[in-house]
């Protein structure tokens, strides 16, 4: 089959393909990774020489009925995330030559159930950014305008996805680096509640806020690839032992029954007009749908991305100095002394945003300043999860925009660091607060880009949001 | 608020960083930037706050024993320079300061 059609195609139809044998798994894999060599995008850093291995043998499963939904179903990996024996750069000059000796538990899981990994997609540096500029492989293009950016840091996965190189991928999220590049380039991406996803084998940022998480083609996608990638691993020191339900037979439940919240600090200054719109207009057809909607407050979301650019580079500047060339990566000139040698190896290796976040992180972690500005944070993630706390006992998903903004310029705003810190401002609080977000493309501006939803979910509550991202999808299809 | 050149300099020798004159002032005005910026949670009585170590609810989590998860060769296989099982560093002093 040579012109298999690859477009935005979703899990249930690949599935349902495979079975009806309109299609092999090899054929299909064959067909992404033709559109992946042709890629004008920048999307992947490396692919996988063994897919097409891979594909074969999920079709010997599928051919003996030991196959299910996931079994010969292509899989993107951003290369923050670790698969034994593949290139894992985390888009680093630092591990340019890296290669994972192990696999992370949420890809093993998925791989179990036949995923085929087609390689290993772009993103910012160790995940840092908003736009995918800071890839030492260079920025992904938006694939809705290639003079754009498509978000970050899980640029690649997002844009892998919008261009139909790839029907499902992973990304992770630290401050809504799942969700931002979700929103602009017009998928779905999800966040878990901190705890929910192994964090193991994925290159720590920021481990009390790090998550890796699925983004797909539809709700239902997220919903059944995080069925596989959820529970407790004993690798994970952080992973939580709540009880995994059955994210998919949640769908289509109750769902008219939610209350939903609109948090008023999120529709204030710096919000693009045609953004608010497309939140307000789907929000008027729920109400319309005879759906509650009730206004509501997080006081303390003003101080959310403070709190983060305090917390996420302090613990950058702590994880971050692993990477010194002794073990893997780098090596430098063998007649330098120690204290010379990991200078050189970080200094050629990192590039601009991590220096940034490791110098930024290392001076507020110094004598003097510790107590004046982490510990400080720290007590302000206290008052932001008790904002959550608050208000999830009156609601049960809040709906605000994913982004304030849709997609920027590539250049717009990489000169000027805290302006493009702004662009995390409606997804940082969900990961300071431990709480699950997802982001749905709800809409277009005039440009022709995608706008963003993003449902919010107390900890552990992913069924709710999952729920009503589906309801949402088959409402404005 | 204004990093000098003398504290961006201690900061990225405590980081293991070298920086070009250019890097070091850029850094200083960025990190000036952002500082300002954050510097707004001081806006808070935080006084009678607890601090939360992450987003977690209490107790949810179980933390296991901080004990190695590989065998030693499987640890070492990335390393590039092993000398008798071990992973061979470069010289701890400098020449100089032996």
């Amino acid at each position: 089959m040579t012109n298999l059609k690859t477009e935005k195609l979703t899990i249930s139809k690949i599935s349902a393909g495979l079975k009806q044998k309109k299609f092999s798994s090899y054929e299909l894999t064959s067909a992404y990774l033709k559109k992946i060599k042709k890629d004008d995008c920048n999307a992947f850093i490396s692919v996988n020489d063994k897919a097409l291995e891979q594909a074969k043998f999920a079709d010997k499963l599928l051919a003996a009925k030991k196959g299910g939904e996931l079994c010969g179903v292509p899989l993107a990996v951003k290369d923050i995330i670790l698969v034994e024996g593949l290139r894992a750069t985390g888009a680093s000059n630092i591990l340019a030559d890296y290669i994972a000796s192990y696999t992370a538990t949420a890809v093993d899981h998925l791989q179990k159930a036949g995923m085929v990994v087609l390689g290993k997609t772009n993103c910012d540096e160790f995940a840092m950014g908003s736009s995918n500029e800071n890839s030492a492989f260079g920025p992904v293009l938006n694939p809705y305008d290639k003079k754009r950016v498509p978000g970050g840091s899980s640029g690649g996965s997002a844009a892998a996805l919008a261009a139909s190189l790839a029907p499902t991928a992973l990304g992770t999220d630290t401050g809504g680096s799942i969700r931002q590049p979700a929103s602009f380039c017009g998928v779905c991406g999800l966040k878990p509640s901190y705890g929910r996803v192994s964090r193991y084998g994925s290159m720590a940022m920021a481990s009390s806020l790090d998550q890796i998480g699925p983004m797909a083609n539809s709700v239902r996608d997220l919903a059944l690839l995080l069925q596989y990638m959820a529970g407790f691993d004993p690798l994970d020191a952080t992973s939580a032992q709540t009880k995994v339900p059955d994210y998919l037979s949640g769908l289509g439940k109750n769902t008219k029954k939610l209350r939903l919240g609109l948090p008023k600090e999120y529709f204030a200054a710096g919000l693009d007009k045609e953004v608010e719109q497309a939140v307000k207009g789907l929000v008027a057809s729920l109400e319309k749908e005879g759906m509650t909607v009730k206004e509501v407050s997080l006081p303390y979301t003003d101080y959310a991305l403070a709190t983060y650019y305090l917390l996420m580079p302090a613990e950058v500047s702590s994880n971050l100095a692993r990477y010194d060339g002794v073990l893997y990566g780098l090596s430098a000139d063998k007649k330098s002394g120690l204290d010379d040698w990991y200078k050189e190896i970080r200094s050629r290796g990192f590039g601009a945003e991590v220096k940034r976040r490791i110098m930024l992180g290392t001076y507020i972690l110094s004598a003097g300043y510790y107590d004046a500005y982490y510990k400080q944070a720290q007590k302000v993630r206290t008052l932001i999860k008790e904002d959550f706390a608050k208000v999830f006992s009156e609601v049960d998903v809040l709906l605000t925009p994913a982004t304030p903004t849709t997609a920027f310029k590539l250049g717009e705003k990489s000169q000027d660091p805290l302006t493009m810190y702004l662009s995390d401002i409606f997804t940082v609080a969900a990961n300071i607060g431990g709480v699950c977000g997802l982001s749905l493309p709800i809409g277009q501006d005039k440009k022709g880009l995608p706008i963003g939803l993003q449902l919010l979910g107390d900890a552990f509550q992913e069924e709710k949001i999952l729920n009503l991202g589906n309801y949402i999808e088959q409402l404005i299809a | 608020m204004v990093l000098s050149k003398k504290e961006i300099i201690k900061i990225a020798d405590l980081a293991k960083l070298n920086l070009s004159d250019k890097e070091a002032a850029a850094f200083g005005r960025e990190l000036a930037d952002v500082l300002g910026y954050v510097n707004k949670i001081n806006q808070l009585d935080l006084s009678q706050v607890e601090q939360s170590l992450s987003g977690a609810q209490q107790n949810s989590l179980f933390l296991r024993a901080d004990s190695p998860q590989f065998s030693k060769s499987q640890g070492l296989i990335p390393a590039k320079n092993i000398k008798a099982g071990f992973v061979a560093v470069p010289n701890v002093f400098n020449k100089k300061n032996d």
